[in-house]
């Protein structure tokens, strides 16, 4: 039976090999090293071109000490989670995605707002719950209300 | 004897099974699809125009999103979904990888309110190999299906990706050390976010999982896995025992915390690749023991 190898690249020779070998491997820990001990040692990232060395391999490094829930109510006045308000499904995360998404973009809300008045033609209100989770994770330091509705997100 | 050069290029070179890079290109598309079709699909809410935006990849095409019609962006978001799938199924892999990766990088650079940024580092790198190197069609795909050749594959693109999947892993753990891990207790912080944020309903609940002794093991485990378990993969007599405890931390991180599938499916499954041929059949004879010793 005939053997052979299915992948046909670019890649050549046994020299092109190694050579993007030890390219790929050198410019990921460099990437790395961008992120880590280059900041510390010259203050400053450099720009590395290519999208995978961008940011650097965080995982939860450091983790937020104030965090923020997010809850909406109707006319009805039961409480919902916020993410029912988000359109884009997202698999698995859909929690995570809204609390990064508002760090982002502070504006997050107030499009989501606009998003869903649009939709329902009627006055919600927005409920943000702020916990100081090293001081005690389990009570809320701070509850704000927000009115979405025809004029947009605004304070209570 | 081959030299320290040679014994190290090994990994690179030559061909072996192709069962673990086929695991992982299933995977790995899946995961794709898993965390980019939900905004492609629904694109008239964060790419519709005038939506909020967030410029994290390209610049370039962030700003050139405003040219393209609806038409254009539908037509791109088919193809783009057509290739992951074309990718999980082993048809024109090389291809489909480059279309497919074109096509989210693309999306992710239009607006990153949708996919979290931080699932996406290793996927670019992931795609850039696939569409330079090529491969990953040698079992479990319709290409290999199609050409009835004995499976092989060669050794280049699994043994890239383990690498950038180890680098990762790594220097995620080096980031920890740099940030003072060990003595914070970092993972009691984040195990004691209320319901509603980053962690699973259930771990909210579970109030064993807040308790100091159990967020310090937790805190030492992730260390030592991140630090510890990339070397001890490429090591024959450690490889399995590492690899035991990267899945089990990996599988701890998918089931405790709100990531993406993405995350694990590309992490998990890239360390897979680190199995040789003699791991995949002593690991296929044990199995096919078992399930006679248990009459199946």
């Amino acid at each position: 039976m005939k053997v052979k190898p299915r992948a046909r690249g670019i890649i050549g020779s046994v020299t092109d090999r190694r050579v993007l070998v030890v390219a790929w491997i050198a410019l990921s820990v460099l990437g790395a090293m961008n992120h880590t001990i280059a900041e510390k040692l010259f203050g400053q990232r450099f720009d590395l071109v290519l999208p995978h060395l961008k940011y650097g391999h965080v995982m939860f490094n450091k983790n937020l000490r104030v965090v923020q829930t997010y809850e909406y109510a109707g006319p009805d006045g039961v409480r919902h989670d916020l993410v029912e308000l988000v359109r884009t499904p997202s698999i698995g995360y859909r929690h995570a995605r809204l609390a990064i998404n508002v760090l982002l973009k502070r504006d997050y809300l107030r499009e989501l707002c606009y998003r869903a008045y649009g939709a329902r033609k009627e006055e919600l209100s927005f409920f943000v719950t702020e916990y100081q989770v090293d001081v005690d994770p389990r009570t809320p330091s701070q509850t704000k209300t927000l009115v979405c509705g025809a004029h947009g997100l605004r304070d209570r | 004897m081959a030299s320290a050069t040679d014994r190290f290029f090994a990994r690179f070179e030559g061909t072996g099974t192709p069962y673990p890079l086929a695991i992982f290109r299933v995977a790995f598309f899946v995961g794709v699809a898993l965390h980019f079709f939900p905004s492609l699909i629904t694109l008239d809410d964060a790419y519709r125009r005038g939506a909020l935006r967030s410029d994290e990849w390209s610049h370039w095409l962030y700003l050139r999103f405003d040219d393209l019609g609806p038409g254009t962006l539908r037509l791109m978001s088919i193809v783009t979904m057509l290739a992951c799938v074309c990718g999980a199924i082993g048809l024109r892999t090389r291809v489909a990888a480059i279309v497919a990766g074109l096509g989210v990088y693309s999306f992710a650079s239009f607006n990153g309110l949708p996919v979290q940024t931080l699932a996406l580092v290793n996927t670019w790198a992931i795609f850039l190999l696939w569409g330079l190197v090529g491969g990953g069609s040698g079992a479990l795909s319709v290409d290999a299906w199609a050409s009835r050749e004995t499976p092989v594959e060669p050794r280049l693109l699994p043994g890239l990706i383990l690498a950038q999947t180890l680098i990762g892993v790594f220097f995620a753990g080096i980031e920890k050390l740099l940030a003072g891990w060990p003595f914070v207790n970092e993972m009691g912080v984040l195990l004691s976010y209320p319901k509603g944020f980053l962690l699973r309903d259930w771990v909210t609940q579970v109030g064993l999982l807040h308790h100091p002794l159990v967020t310090r093991t937790f805190t030492w485990f992730t260390i030592v896995v991140e630090v510890g378990a990339p070397p001890l993969l490429l090591w024959k007599r450690t490889r399995l025992a590492a690899l035991i405890a990267y899945e089990a931390f990996f599988l701890g991180i998918i089931a405790m915390l709100e990531v993406p599938p993405l995350f694990y499916c590309m992490f998990a499954f890239g360390a897979l690749l680190a199995l040789d041929d003699d791991d995949v059949s002593a690991l296929v004879a044990r199995s096919r023991a078992l399930r006679s010793r248990f009459g199946k």
